[in-house]
């Protein structure tokens, strides 16, 4: 059997991200093999995070209905736009801050931007024929949360193998440490 | 007798509804800043404070420039800071330690968690 790529086991990596994170939000998504559209047409909201160093670049881009983000709402229900489009770019860093916190078990630290967020009608991600980018299709309560996961590694990248679970020096999600 | 009052800095609403309302219930009182930027704004207004929460990744001025900004040449922060954040690395934490905080705490966010770590450092809510 051959072993996959790096790119591919980050992929999965961001992926178990995202469920577990998910999943602590109360969303048990359920994950949409092969990967499939947005069907709907209607209001979205996307959310975008940016992350890279000297041999590793990418984003995260998320797009749902505005009932996804509701739905995963921490808040008592809103309707408000505000509310769901802030709340979609928290889980986006949230998803990239576990991910930063998992590749540091592999000895690679990724800086990441501050993410952005917008609503939209009509939107959808295009399919792509960059090699580099990844979709990733969920869903919550039968409505799709549709992630596209864009990653170009360079030669020099250096992947160290970790712990199977990727736990390694960082302080665990749900943790404090008081000085 | 008065109520502590605790400075939040995050930029996301919800996690700032979230830490709001959990501190409020609890006695808490509470104001507001979107960014590091902001609560050195906040600051400048001169109304104390017991506490000061504080989120990393912002824009203009992240949790770790607010935190050595206000710490400048002194041994450590005028006010007890405690980062709330989802990045659990090492040495980001080792640089807060560093420039004065008194603790840090990673998203996902935990109620009980957050109210512990305020009163090991604050203490009851009412002065």
């Amino acid at each position: 059997m051959s072993e996959k790529r790096i790119e591919d086991r980050l992929v999965d990596l961001i992926s178990q991200c995202l469920f577990d994170l998910l999943n602590d939000l109360g969303g048990k998504p359920q994950r949409v093999v092969p990967p499939q559209p947005l069907a709907s047409h209607g209001e979205c909201i996307a959310a975008f995070i940016g992350f890279g160093n000297d041999d590793l670049r990418g984003s995260l881009t998320f797009v749902a209905s505005r009932q996804v983000f509701a739905r995963l709402h921490p808040l008592p229900p809103t309707e408000s736009s505000r509310d769901l489009v802030d709340w979609a770019s928290e889980i986006a860093n949230q998803v990239m801050g576990r991910f930063r916190n998992r590749m540091l078990a592999h000895h690679v630290n990724i800086p990441y931007s501050v993410p952005q967020s917008g609503l939209a009608e009509q939107l959808r991600l295009a399919p792509s024929f960059e090699p580099s980018r990844t979709p990733i299709t969920l869903t919550l309560d039968g409505k799709v949360l549709e992630i596209w996961v864009d990653l170009e590694l360079k030669p020099n990248f250096h992947y160290v193998e970790g712990p199977a679970d990727n736990k390694g020096p960082a302080l665990e999600e749900g943790s404090m440490v008081l000085f | 007798m008065g109520k502590k009052m605790i400075l939040i800095v995050d930029d996301s609403l919800t996690i700032r509804q979230q830490v709001s309302l959990t501190l409020k219930s609890a006695g808490y009182d509470v104001i507001e800043a979107f960014d590091g930027q902001d609560a050195i704004d906040t600051l400048k207004k001169g109304q104390v404070f017991s506490m000061i929460l504080c989120d990393l990744n912002m824009p203009r001025m992240t949790g770790l420039e607010f935190l050595e900004t206000i710490k400048g040449d002194a041994a450590g922060p005028p006010v007890p800071v405690v980062m709330l954040t989802t990045d659990g690395s090492p040495d980001l934490i080792a640089r807060a330690k560093k420039a004065g905080a008194k603790g840090w705490i990673v998203k996902r966010f935990q109620p009980d968690l957050l109210l512990a770590a305020v009163r090991r450092i604050v203490g009851e809510p009412s002065t």
